[in-house]
């Protein structure tokens, strides 16, 4: 009963999506700038090197097109909660029977499930047009697929608890920024991290941000059995953990709200 | 019968953090913050009989949402005690959540973009009620609330009316015991209006709903309640009902009249509010004077031609009873 619940959030969350779907799609031409970019940008580093840090040039450019469906598909669920936060309504969301962390997880990631479809396709499209196709795009589809769905839940966990930080601090969009940037950077959404120097690359490799880009889209690129569980794991891992987080956060709030009025 | 709303000695305190203007003193709050204990209640006690239909009225900042806030779990009392049909709504908010429903008039619990059929579907799964349960109910609220029509349409192309009927039928998908209303009728036109307090009747006569409504509109409390009461300044500065409220507590009429010829009072307790050519308007404090003299003087200059006498307007009993409760602190 309780899990019927988390679902039909899940999916009615999705179909209030389809609405917004061509004016996001219109939006997307920035998915095809951006790529265009990297391809311009790679083809200069590349020059007549076969690989670097063992990914070829069209591995690389398909593993952006992937890092950059996950973050551009996330829908910014932590404004909506600190909104909430901050002018009080929040106080008529906690009273009803679910657990409003998990309610709002499952509410953006309806949503982002519907947008990462055509954002995949996108990208399949352009570059496949820019650098060929994948090697291997087929065989690793359905693990790309799953491990993709577990960065966004990865980002999305996050996002949630940001938007729980607006009990305490005025402006949560700081919080974001840094960690959009340290999963630009450290997460491998521009460059993948093994291009990185090794002691570098070994710290990111080991941080939340790598799961939510690096590890699902190298796990489509370049598909082994022990990169899909690592990245698996990985996710598993932190998702528990932001979980706990998340969990509390929302017992301090509550109390911080018990305390303090609505 | 167990009430289904009991409140003995509620008391509660916000502390808030004060922060005199200037540089100097921002830093110093940072290192030493400083609180100012504000009482948004003051030891209140009530009781709401199952059935009931319960008018809370109270200015902006004097108590009411706080209150309902109290009663449903969502804030903890700092004395007092509260049973909610029977339970403890802190400790069990969540079971309570199952069997009391709420409608803010100003906060949509309908998704925008997809016909209200969804929304019910999905308020159907968060109360754990089965597809067909949900189908069930939600055929019956249809029909109450005259909504099958607007079921498949979506809700941004709804007027404002016939959303606050999906969010009243919304409200009640879980065939809950308590329905709180907080300013269900804002901003909707006359017609309208009637219509909802009409519904909020017809829920109340036909489920036994108990209704605790929320409103600064004198119509909604004056048509559809039986009781009210006044919060202000965190305590119950009245309680008892609509028609004492009305026509006891201000002792005043308001006489309208129309003279054949030229016609002045000047009576203890009677105040000429309008005068034109013939017509007078006048304020009766019936404590000090009654309607009859009144009359009477009038007939004795000239002879009436029209006469109405009515009680003073709710608005005004209230914003009445509002300043008599300032007067008090």
């Amino acid at each position: 009963m309780t899990i019927r619940k988390y679902a039909t959030i899940f999916s009615i969350a999705g179909r209030d999506q389809f609405v917004y779907l061509p004016s996001f799609l219109v939006r997307n031409v920035f998915f095809l700038i951006i790529l265009f970019i990297f391809y311009s940008l790679w083809r200069v580093v590349y020059g007549d090197a076969n690989t670097i840090a063992g990914f070829t040039m069209v591995q690389t450019l398909w593993y952006l097109t992937f890092t950059e469906a996950i973050e551009l598909s996330q829908t910014r669920i932590f404004n909506p909660i600190s909104q909430e936060v901050k002018d009080g309504t929040i106080a008529y969301s906690i009273a009803r029977p679910y657990s409003y962390v998990l309610y709002w997880i499952c509410r953006g990631m309806g949503e982002n499930l519907v947008k990462v479809v055509p954002l995949l396709l996108e990208g399949f499209l352009i570059a496949t047009i820019m650098v060929g196709p994948l090697p291997g795009y087929l065989s690793a589809l359905p693990f790309g697929l799953i491990v993709i769905a577990g960065g966004i839940l990865v980002g999305t966990t996050l996002q949630a608890i940001i938007g729980l930080l607006a009990f305490w601090f005025e402006e949560v969009m700081p919080f974001w920024w840094i960690v959009q940037k340290l999963i630009f950077v450290i997460g491998g959404l521009f460059i993948p991290i093994d291009f990185y120097p090794d002691w570098l690359a070994r710290i990111a490799r080991a941080t939340p941000f790598a799961f939510a880009a690096y590890w699902p889209a190298s796990t489509w690129v370049a598909f082994s059995r022990e990169r899909f569980l690592i990245t698996i794991g990985g996710q598993v891992f932190y998702l528990a953990l932001f979980a706990l987080v998340a969990a509390l956060l929302f017992r301090a709030a509550v109390r911080k709200l018990h305390i303090q009025g609505g | 019968m167990e009430p289904a709303i009991q409140v003995q000695g509620l008391r509660k305190e916000f502390r808030l953090r004060t922060k005199q203007p200037g540089l100097k003193a921002s830093i110093r709050g940072l290192l030493r913050p400083e609180y100012r204990t504000v009482e948004a209640v003051r030891s209140i006690s009530f009781q709401i009989e199952p059935g009931e239909v319960l008018a809370f009225i109270g200015p902006n900042g004097a108590g009411k949402s706080t209150t309902i806030k109290l009663i449903t779990g969502i804030l903890y009392p700092d004395a007092g005690t509260i049973r909610v049909l029977g339970l403890d709504p802190h400790r069990s908010r969540k079971a309570l959540a199952y069997r009391i429903g709420t409608v803010f008039g100003q906060k949509s619990q309908l998704w925008f973009h997809l016909p209200p059929a969804d929304s019910f579907q999905l308020l159907g799964s968060i109360y754990d009620m089965s597809r067909k349960q949900t189908q069930t109910r939600v055929g019956f609220l249809s029909e109450v609330f005259e909504i099958g029509d607007l079921m498949d349409q979506p809700v941004r192309k709804l007027s404002l009316g016939q959303r606050i009927r999906c969010e009243m039928a919304a409200s009640l998908i879980h065939s809950p015991q308590i329905l709180f209303l907080d300013e269900p009728s804002i901003g909707l036109d006359v017609v309208v209006k009637q219509r909802i307090r009409d519904l909020i009747g017809r829920i109340n006569r036909e489920e036994g709903v108990t209704i605790f409504l929320t409103s600064h509109d004198a119509g909604d409390i004056e048509k559809i309640c039986r009781r009210a009461m006044v919060i202000n300044h965190g305590s119950i500065v009245w309680d008892g009902s609509v028609k004492e409220l009305k026509y006891s507590l201000l002792n005043r009429r308001i006489v309208d009249v129309k003279m054949d010829g030229p016609a002045t009072i000047e009576m203890p307790g009677v105040t000429v509010v309008k005068r034109k050519e013939y017509a007078l308007k006048l304020d009766v404090d019936l404590s000090i004077a009654t309607t009859e003299s009144v009359i009477t003087a009038l007939m004795r200059q000239s002879a009436i031609q029209d006469i109405t006498i009515s009680s003073a307007p709710m608005e005004e009993v209230i914003s009445h009873i509002y300043a008599r409760g300032k007067g008090d602190t």
